[in-house]
């Protein structure tokens, strides 16, 4: 601290004042779904299928990371290419295990963090937002157990 | 409207900042703005975060703390110099729109432990940053530095597994800033590092797999970029990044900086993300971040940090706010510890509207 300056106080609250007036809020959320996506009249119920929890679990809560080229991990859940990057995919984190063990919930990483095991390395997904929901956690398991198909 | 105002607010924000001053990319960015100083004096890993060099330590023990005990070498020789970071964080909810009991718990959230071999003093460094928990080890950065400042223009050139540079190196990998352009503590990426650091310039730019750390069989590779010219009392600087990936491609591009009024220290940072894709829309994403920090006394800090997200720019009133309060103490040499509470705003039938309070515990060395 011995290096700095004395404190300018018009300067400080000149700077407050313009970041106090310019900040932007968050949205009100008109015509949007509760994840912010426009609401849709050809949503899918919770079920045990690929298309189901694409559509409620995987893009509106995952891709807000896992998107794209830049995916953590190389795991990209976007819809026509989240089957490719779990079915019988290695995990990273604990390479013995598959994300996706097709008819094995018990052996897939993936149920293993979104349920926050205590052998998973690194947080449980998602990361910073609330845990899946059991009937979400459900579904995925339905969907291994099912065989993990592109239905 | 509204969306159109709120960006051109925080874009006249950023371009205010980067005009009057500064910012970073190191461990603690605002002791970086604070200090006049480069991630590269305090830290192992040019691009800052991580384990500490020598002046870093010296700097952590001596002119951090509020009382200051033995001060204790990291080096164990002349070659070899270790170093640790221990995180114990007890947080909860404090608001929580789908829950109506309050939640909390006790957690680990960092042990690692970083080893610093000189091989050739001034030309080859083997650096490892090894996470041994709080669940399973895995190895965060582990790479050779070649140079070390030696080469021309204060040259060096790194190739292992390390974070990539862009941007402010903020330690909360929460911030949308970091979570949405991917670059953060949990993405280091294998690949090459070419640096420079003459003068006040700080140019980085690297070449990697663009996984994440994650293995890949393709020719499609990253670029990511960074520029900044660092002044005692500011900072500003540039990052843009390119991701190819085989039916996907990111884009980020955005503006940082800093500077330093007396005992306020300020920086921020603005990031347009483009992805696109062969079979879907192309989404754009915009993140902005503003920090202030108050020196009180030696040894506490008072910080405000604020942070604005626009999810998907083709959709309105979708945005999200995430505002942080709260002080961070330096008791001892090797102590930090941290109260705050996160505000988050978003839009009302979110399911993700959730404050928390934290008292985060950092031990390091």
């Amino acid at each position: 601290m011995s290096r700095a300056g004395k404190t300018e106080p018009w300067a400080v609250a000149t700077l407050l004042s313009m970041v106090a007036f310019l900040i932007a809020c968050a949205g009100d959320g008109t015509g949007l779904d509760e994840f912010g996506n426009p609401l849709s009249s050809d949503a899918l119920e919770l079920a045990p299928t690929l298309s189901s929890i694409q559509q409620n679990v995987f893009t509106p809560i995952c891709t807000q990371c896992h998107t794209g080229a830049a995916a953590p991990l190389g795991l990209a859940l976007d819809g026509g290419t989240s089957r490719g990057d779990l079915v019988s995919v290695p995990s990273v984190e604990r390479p013995e295990l598959l994300r996706v063990n097709p008819g094995k919930p018990e052996a897939s990483y993936l149920v293993w963090k979104v349920e926050g095991r205590a052998s998973i390395t690194g947080g449980r997904m998602p990361l910073d937002l609330l845990p899946l929901s059991e009937d979400q956690i459900t579904a995925i398991r339905g969907w291994i157990e099912q065989g993990a198909e592109d239905n | 409207m509204r969306r159109l105002v709120s960006s051109i607010g925080a874009a006249a924000v950023a371009s205010c900042l980067l005009l009057l001053g500064p910012a970073d990319l190191s461990g603690e960015p605002y002791l970086s703005v604070r200090t006049g100083l480069k991630c590269s004096q305090c830290h192992v890993n040019k691009t800052g975060g991580g384990g500490r060099t020598d002046f870093g330590s010296i700097y952590a023990q001596t002119r951090l703390p509020m009382v200051q005990f033995k001060f204790l070498k990291r080096s164990l020789n002349d070659f070899l110099s270790i170093g640790a970071d221990f995180r114990v964080l007890a947080s909860g909810t404090a608001r929580d729109a789908t829950a109506a009991i309050p939640r909390s718990s006790v957690e680990i959230t960092e042990e690692s432990v970083q080893l610093e071999a000189r091989l050739i003093r001034d030309f080859l460094t083997l650096y490892i940053d090894q996470l041994l928990g709080p669940s399973g080890a895995s190895t965060r950065e582990a790479f050779a530095l070649f140079g070390n400042g030696s080469l021309p223009l204060e040259g060096y050139v790194k190739a292992g597994k390390f974070f990539l540079p862009y941007g402010l190196r903020l330690v909360d990998d929460g911030e949308f800033i970091r979570a949405r352009t991917g670059f953060n503590y949990d993405t280091p990426d294998i690949g090459v590092e070419l640096g420079i650091e003459p003068g006040p310039l700080s140019f980085f730019v690297s070449f990697s797999n663009g996984t994440q750390g994650a293995g890949e069989d393709n020719s499609d590779k990253q670029i990511a970029g960074s520029a900044a010219l660092v002044f005692r009392r500011f900072r500003f600087g540039a990052s843009a990044s390119r991701n190819d990936a085989p039916e996907s491609r990111r884009d980020v591009v955005g503006g940082f900086g800093g500077f330093n009024v007396g005992r306020f220290t300020f920086l921020g940072e603005l990031d347009y993300i483009f992805d696109s894709f062969e079979e879907r829309e192309d989404i754009n994403q915009f993140a902005g971040f503003l920090e202030g920090d108050f020196l009180l006394t030696r040894g506490l800090n008072i910080k405000t940090t604020y942070g604005f997200l626009d999810p998907n720019r083709d959709i309105g009133e979708n945005a999200r706010v995430r505002w942080r309060f709260g002080a961070e103490v330096f008791p001892t040499q090797f102590v930090q510890a941290s109260v705050f509470y996160t505000l988050l705003e978003d839009i009302p039938q979110a399911t993700t509207d959730i404050d928390r309070w934290s008292i985060e515990l950092h031990v390091y060395f």
